[in-house]
């Protein structure tokens, strides 16, 4: 009998499988989604195939068909698209952001932002003060309750050379998944307390400025990644929480000092 | 164009600009954020762009959209006039501003040229 080599991804009561020979990518498929990793997988899961060639890696998927990448690693980034994506579409739902959240006592700081702007780093380094994490790039909004869905797939922090970069070289610089201890995830679903918008700057004293509650319905807006499904409920729901949450812009050169000042933005 | 306060800068056929149909608005403490959703445009407006905005129904000149706003805060319309000119280019180049006249064209529409 042969084993099976795939991992089974589930979130919101949907599965997205991953199935592969390679046995090096199959374990950092299951290290980068290892919180939301599901026992079996349903016969009916969209599957994601993948398959080591002498070039590099073929993957197969019911959305995308048939696309090709050179190294692990961009496998790696090719296979964590498609899973979010499937899932973004499983749960189309749900309101989703390009955001990062973490949340402590049940209320959740939303880091919005585009690609580069630091969410990952900032998400991760908050967990040091007492955070627990709900995502790192995509976040779901259940526009029922307006709270925050856990999708804790493992944050992936690009390695920053510690000085200013162009946003281009930002989004480009080699990414690594990390590992979290069980305790730092969040389980349940957090209000959001406040919005920050992170802005790497090249020098400078960290700054945390409020933010005009339109331009951050506006902000929030612009980085839902699902608004079609939405449309005025997507507004609705942004204004909504513009209006009753605070909203700041951090411009920031020193990343240790940023996690400090946001780690007192929510209560 | 010409009203109240004499011609200010061409604003594209709206002399009584009026805001397009189906709009959604909605209160963000002192801002206004404005929604067209057969475009999927959003627009924030900070408390004085949302006053302008509330004018153009269609009734009034933008000229008679400084006197009225002049006369709220007790300032002479020539001073209120250029930002009023401004937040109304916004406005329409956003796309949720719309000539009041029937049959006046938006800006951007082709014409047919004279036979």
């Amino acid at each position: 009998m042969s084993r099976w080599l795939g991992v089974t991804i589930g979130f919101g009561g949907r599965q997205v499988v991953v199935e592969s020979a390679h046995g090096p990518l199959r374990r950092a498929v299951r290290t980068a989604f290892r919180a939301m990793e599901a026992p079996a997988p349903d016969r009916h899961a969209p599957r994601l195939s993948v398959r080591r060639e002498r070039d590099g890696f073929v993957m197969r998927s019911g959305r995308e068909g048939v696309s090709r990448v050179g190294s692990l690693a961009e496998a790696l980034v090719s296979v964590r698209y498609e899973v979010v994506l499937h899932l973004i579409d499983a749960r189309s739902d749900f309101l989703w952001l390009h955001a990062g959240a973490v949340a402590r006592a049940g209320r959740a700081l939303l880091v919005v932002g585009p690609g580069g702007a630091g969410k990952s780093t900032l998400a991760t380094g908050l967990l040091d003060h007492g955070f627990r994490y709900l995502g790192d790039d995509v976040v779901p909004i259940d526009l029922g309750t307006g709270r925050i869905v856990p999708f804790p797939a493992a944050p992936s922090v690009r390695r920053h050379p510690g000085r200013w970069l162009a946003p281009d070289a930002v989004s480009g610089l080699p990414r690594t998944d990390v590992r979290l201890a069980r305790r730092a995830i969040a389980r349940v679903p957090a209000g959001v307390g406040a919005l920050v918008f992170p802005r790497y700057v090249a020098d400078g004293a960290v700054g945390l400025a409020p933010c005009a509650r339109g331009e951050a319905a506006l902000t929030l807006l612009q980085q839902t990644l699902n608004f079609p499904h939405h449309r005025e409920a997507a507004v609705r729901w942004t204004c909504d929480l513009a209006a009753r949450q605070p909203a700041y812009r951090l411009a920031y050169a020193d990343v240790a000092s940023a996690i400090e000042l946001l780690a007192n933005v929510v209560g | 164009m010409s009203g109240p306060e004499g011609s200010g800068p061409d604003h594209g056929a709206l002399d009584q600009p009026r805001q397009v149909d189906g709009v959604v608005e909605c209160q963000v403490q002192e801002d206004l954020l404005v929604y067209e959703p057969t475009g999927a445009i959003a627009v924030s407006l900070n408390a004085s762009a949302g006053a302008i905005w509330e004018l153009c129904r269609g009734r009034l000149s933008v000229g008679e959209i400084a006197v009225e706003l002049g006369r709220r805060h007790g300032l002479p319309p020539r001073l209120l006039r250029p930002d009023v000119d401004a937040a109304i280019a916004r406005l329409r180049d956003a796309g949720i501003l719309r000539p009041a006249r029937p049959g006046a064209a938006p800006p951007g529409t082709p014409t047919s040229p004279p036979a």
